[in-house]
């Protein structure tokens, strides 16, 4: 692996975002994954394996996370490192020579506002190099399926933290698939299960950011 | 509206024992692992919040409570809300309720979102935390005023609980808050039951000669996937 590319894939798990950023303590004063990804570019380092790089240190940050060796806080300054190295790369999606592995369409469902996790795991997706539509919070069912149907090769998160607004997952989950929706359905959030996946219909379960990238990644093309 | 058994309360952050232990704890950290950046983090939002005085809460004492339909909804002032079991029993002893609605206020609950926005989540997180500790410690504050006003009348207050918990769905809370005055500590609802500001809590509080205050106690609750015994587990 080429120095640089390892540099971005440190900065990435340590959440250094650029040289400005006083986190991690340890790497103060140095450059962070914005200048290191602005060098890559320049050296001509194919934007593949800059992103293969980038996967890596968020691989290795979402271990100490799914391990509680690492947090939220920390998972949350490793996303942004790499939303830096993604805002580098942006070019090379917009002209196509790197292309999405697909569509995300994400949102906390009906009657519930929170949106940490669900912002989170629309980071670390597109860090995946999904292109993601974020619908936001309380987001209606009938809102989740006119952002997804007849999106290529799009797959809809789910997102709730309330045992209570589980239900409208459920709702959610019946709509798309009453309007046959073709593309795969993810749930997550602090009290959803994979029982709960199942039963409702869902094709998968994420427990961690980290879980709902792997999953996309088996589906991307 | 009655107004005879409303009191409100306002408060600034200064005065309330927000606890770094209890945000640190629910940002998922052990005790003795909080690295010194969060602690430098907290410190900076623990000052730039001081000056907040916009915090508020309150309660309206109802006299008609019954527990119906196999102890699994509570009939207050005429209103049938679908609490489930949990929450109908501990309360069916109650002889009145008081329903309460307590705010962080707008600016503490603007400054995390505002944060997400201005593509800050780390610290926006932090203040996610921090107000969620913030409004529950005023929330207390307003719970033990309503018991001191209670033990002169010789009464004991049960728990506090809330719309969406223990099973109670939070389409109810527009009917909790037809049993307050509009707008009242400054918090209203979006048609789909959510509270502006975000970082508010509302509920009913039993009273009652027959009601007492228990510990939580996860063995009780039949809802295995509750977000709370989760964090009750994992400690």
């Amino acid at each position: 692996m080429h120095e640089l590319i390892k540099k971005i894939s440190e900065c990435v798990e340590k959440g250094k975002i650029n040289a400005a950023s006083p986190f991690p303590p340890d790497l103060k004063g140095q450059d962070g994954a914005d200048e290191l990804t602005k060098q890559a570019v320049a050296e001509k380092i194919a934007p593949e394996e800059i992103l293969e790089g980038c996967m890596e240190g968020m691989q290795n940050i979402g271990e100490k996370f799914s391990k509680n060796l690492a947090f939220v806080p920390e998972m949350l300054m490793s996303a942004k490192a790499m939303t830096a190295v993604m805002d580098q790369l942006k070019p090379f999606f917009d002209s196509g020579e790197v292309k999405a592995k697909g569509l995300f369409v994400t949102g906390t469902v009906a009657g519930d506002l929170h949106d940490i996790g669900k912002n989170l795991v629309s980071m670390v997706v597109k860090g995946g190099g999904w292109e993601i539509v974020d619908l936001g919070v309380d987001v209606s069912p009938e809102k989740f399926v006119e952002a997804a149907m007849g999106k290529t090769n799009c797959v809809v998160g789910l997102s709730a933290l309330l045992t209570t607004t589980m239900g409208n997952m459920e709702k959610t989950v019946q709509l798309l698939k009453d309007k046959n929706f073709e593309g795969k359905i993810i749930i997550g959030g602090a009290p959803v299960t994979q029982d709960f996946a199942d039963k409702i219909g869902a094709d998968a379960y994420g427990d961690n950011p980290q879980a709902a990238r792997d999953y996309l990644n088996t589906l991307a093309v | 509206m009655d107004n005879q058994h409303i009191k409100t309360f306002s408060f600034s952050f200064s005065e309330l024992p927000v606890s770094r232990e209890a945000i640190t704890t629910a940002m998922g950290y052990p005790k003795d692992a909080v690295p010194e950046y969060i602690d430098e983090t907290i410190s900076e939002v623990f000052s730039s919040f001081q000056e907040y005085n916009d915090l508020e809460g309150g309660y309206r004492v109802l006299d008609e409570i019954e527990a119906i339909n196999n102890k699994t909804e509570l009939v207050i002032a005429g209103k049938n809300f679908v609490t489930g079991k949990i929450i109908a029993h501990r309360i069916q002893k109650a002889d009145k309720v008081a329903v309460f609605v307590c705010t962080a206020g707008k600016t503490i609950s603007s400054r995390s979102k505002d944060l997400f926005k201005a593509d800050d989540p780390y610290t926006g997180y932090i203040i996610d935390a921090i107000a969620s500790e913030t409004v529950e410690k005023a929330m207390d504050n307003v719970q033990e005023q309503l018991s001191l006003e209670m033990e002169t009348a010789g009464l004991n207050i049960t728990n506090r609980y809330s719309p969406g918990y223990c099973g109670w769905p939070v389409s109810d809370q527009h009917k909790l808050f037809s049993l307050v005055p509009k707008g009242f500590c400054g918090v209203s609802l979006t048609d789909s039951a959510l509270m502006i500001p975000e970082k508010s809590v509302s509920g009913i509080i039993g009273i009652g000669e027959k009601v007492k205050r228990k510990d939580y106690d996860c063995n009780h609750c039949e809802m295995d996937v509750c977000l709370y015994r989760s964090t009750k587990k994992s400690k």
